[in-house]
């Protein structure tokens, strides 16, 4: 097996809300290796996205350890977890992901406008991206002017357009119908296989779970079950 | 769908954000807009009385008056004659480059009150000027658009500035007529945006032939023998005060004033423009800011998801800061250039109606004028968008993008 990506010892995260205290994360451990495909399932409310803001680096814990590609990212400030979220991970949104006044290609630029990469080699970069989901003839239509698993498409490009060590996917096909889900959830496979792209993907869909190496099943902030799947796609 | 025009692709993100909202946006540049219009309308009636004075006081800058007793400042004083004849005393004595016996007055007595300089006559020794042109060519600054000075000896001739040409509708070859004598022009001088603009130069014996027809009184004086002032131009390096202190110890029967005498008057009017252009800056920085302020916090509301997006994405604070401050300022940019194009066509149609009613433009819009306006105007939209900048740098990524 290839090495851990991720390794995630004792999280726990807590929220006040008016009197009481919501354990939105209470003890989570876990391992990720490079190339895998991970999800994440668990009823709404058992802290699913909780756990993948702080994987990310856009929440910090109360308690535990996030080493992210050899990085203790629990330790680093506000100020120093920005540059590492642009090198080393990307986030796909449930919907509205897309910036509505720029265009596709535009969309997918942004995390490299905003690591300094000069703008002919941007540009290059982020059609390639777009290549890599299939989007390059819509390079540059507006959000508004692409369907929903289009926009989810762009996305993605998005998230992959750095290379970044991990993907975070927070219900990325929640707004699709099943057959577009269904492709969406075929084209990550395909970028996991090919790109060896590690991804982690929250979903509710029992059935989309089966493009996945792995699944977590979440509850009241923990993870209460395991299960390691041979993929059947 | 929305609209979305072909350019609009080509622009860059802060102007599509500002088009995303038009009627909204386009009511906050507007605003701007109207302030700078009064800032550049106002500005440039200011600036139009600032060249002038700037004008005045070049001209006064390196010279001396020599007055009769009592007779105050040139230009502003009750006058009194002063002897001819202490001219060409002057004109030995050290630090003085050349003298011009000068008679001025009023072209039109009863022309009304005036904004900025009247129109007026000045009579001239035509040999003194042509020396004065020649030795101390920054103290005179005239040039011809036509014609030439007339030779000495001549009479019964003029030469107008500019703006006196326009309201005599007289050129060069043509005859005028000013308190019933009629005079040939001789030449039309090039606009200087000050003084000369306004003034009509004769023959010193001509000037006195018309003011001895306005002051009858003065009859019994030998007139002849008198001019209403002398300038004593400066040689360079010369000391003017001190000049006008030793020729005022000299000649017991005249005042003098020095530079600083000469030029105080046109400081305090000065003062009184600058402080106009503040006000009127004032207002439409209040004004403008506010709305800038207002439009980009709604902006700022509306967007909280998007900002979330391109924090999770890699945006730091100073990028979304930066994004932010841009809007506003080019809110305030295209608010201030609007605000110029109306100015500039209020500055011409505002000149075109003071050349019928007053017979010289009043509104001059200068270089430093347009420029600072559309400064101004971008540098209040960028201070105005500040503080919803801020508010957007600092959104914590994940409670942004709970908002939907
Ligand atoms: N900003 C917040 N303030 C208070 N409670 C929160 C906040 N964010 C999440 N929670 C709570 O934390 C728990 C986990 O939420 P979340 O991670 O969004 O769950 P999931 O994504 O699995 O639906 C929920 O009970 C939720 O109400
Ligand atoms: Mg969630």
């Amino acid at each position: 097996m290839s090495q851990p990506i991720l390794i995630v010892k004792g999280l726990r995260k807590i929220y006040r809300l008016g009197g009481g205290i919501v354990r939105a994360l209470d003890g989570v451990d876990l391992e990720i290796r490079k190339g895998e495909m991970v999800a994440i399932m668990g009823r709404s409310g058992s802290g699913k996205t909780t756990l993948l803001n702080v994987l990310g680096g856009l929440d910090l814990p109360e308690e535990g350890q996030v080493i992210l590609d050899g990085v203790d990212i629990t330790r680093l400030n506000g100020r120093r977890l920005t540059p590492l979220r642009r090198q080393k991970v990307g986030f796909v949104f449930q919907e509205f992901n897309l910036i509505p006044t720029l265009t596709a290609v535009e969309n997918v630029e942004l995390p490299l406008r905003y690591a300094g990469v000069p703008r002919g080699q941007r540009r290059k970069k982020a059609l390639e991206a777009l290549e890599w989901v299939g989007m390059l003839s819509r390079a540059h239509h507006r959000p508004a002017q692409l369907s929903g698993g289009e926009q989810q498409r762009v996305a993605i490009a998005r998230a992959l357009v750095s290379r970044p060590a991990l993907v975070l996917a927070d219900e990325p096909t929640g707004e699709l119908d099943s057959q577009t889900a269904s492709q969406i959830m075929g084209l990550l496979l395909s970028l996991n296989r090919e790109l060896e792209q590690t991804f982690v993907i929250v979903t509710h869909d029992p059935g989309l779970t089966r493009y996945c190496d792995r699944i977590l099943r979440m509850e009241d902030g923990r993870i209460i079950r395991e299960e390691i799947r041979e993929r059947d796609v | 769908m929305r609209l979305v025009f072909p350019f609009d692709l080509a622009l860059p993100e802060p102007v599509r954000n500002i088009l995303r909202h038009r009627i909204r946006s386009g009511l906050t540049i507007f605003g701007i807009a109207i302030g700078i219009f009064a800032l550049v309308v106002l500005g440039a009636l200011a600036e139009k009385v600032n060249t002038l004075l700037q004008g005045g006081e070049r001209f006064l800058s390196d010279r001396v008056a020599v007055v009769g007793k009592g007779g105050g400042h040139p230009f502003f004083g009750p006058g009194a004659l002063v002897r001819a004849s202490v001219a060409e005393e002057l004109l030995g004595l050290p630090g003085v480059a050349c003298v011009e016996k000068n008679i001025a007055m009023l072209l039109e007595e009863d022309g009304g009150p005036t904004f900025g300089m009247p129109r007026i006559i000045s009579g001239i020794d035509v040999q003194e000027r042509l020396l004065c042109d020649r030795v101390a060519p920054s103290a005179t600054e005239t040039s011809f658009a036509s014609g030439d000075w007339w030779r000495p000896g001549e009479r019964g001739v003029i030469v107008l500035g500019v703006d006196v040409a326009n309201y005599l509708n007289a050129r060069t070859g043509q005859e005028v007529e000013i308190d019933g004598i009629k005079f040939r022009v001789v030449g039309v001088l090039n606009r200087t945006l000050t003084g000369p603009d306004n003034t009509a130069y004769m023959p010193l014996e001509d000037a006195r032939l018309i003011m001895a027809k306005r002051r009858p009184f003065l009859a019994d004086l030998r007139l002849e023998e008198y001019v209403r002032n002398i300038w004593v131009v400066l040689a360079k390096g010369a000391d003017g005060e001190a000049l006008a202190q030793e020729i005022a110890a000299r000649f017991p029967d005249v005042d003098t004033l020095g530079p600083s005498a000469l030029r105080g008057p046109l400081q305090t009017s000065n003062r009184i423009f600058q402080f106009t252009i503040l006000g009127v800056a004032m207002v439409a920085l209040i004004v403008g800011g506010l709305s800038v302020i207002n439009t980009m916090v709604m902006a700022v509301a509306e967007r909280v998801r998007e900002i979330g997006i391109k924090k999770a994405v890699g945006a730091s604070n100073a990028h979304i800061l930066r994004e932010y401050i841009l809007e506003a300022a080019f809110i305030g940019l295209m608010g201030g250039l609007i605000g110029l194009g109306l100015g500039l066509v209020g500055e011409r149609v505002l000149n075109q109606l003071a050349q019928e009613a007053a017979g010289s433009p009043l509104f001059l819009v200068t270089m430093r004028l347009a420029l600072g306006s559309v400064a101004f105007a971008t540098g209040l939209g960028a201070m105005a968008g500040i503080l919803p900048a801020w508010r957007a740098a600092n959104l914590r990524p994940v409670e942004a993008l709970r908002t939907e």
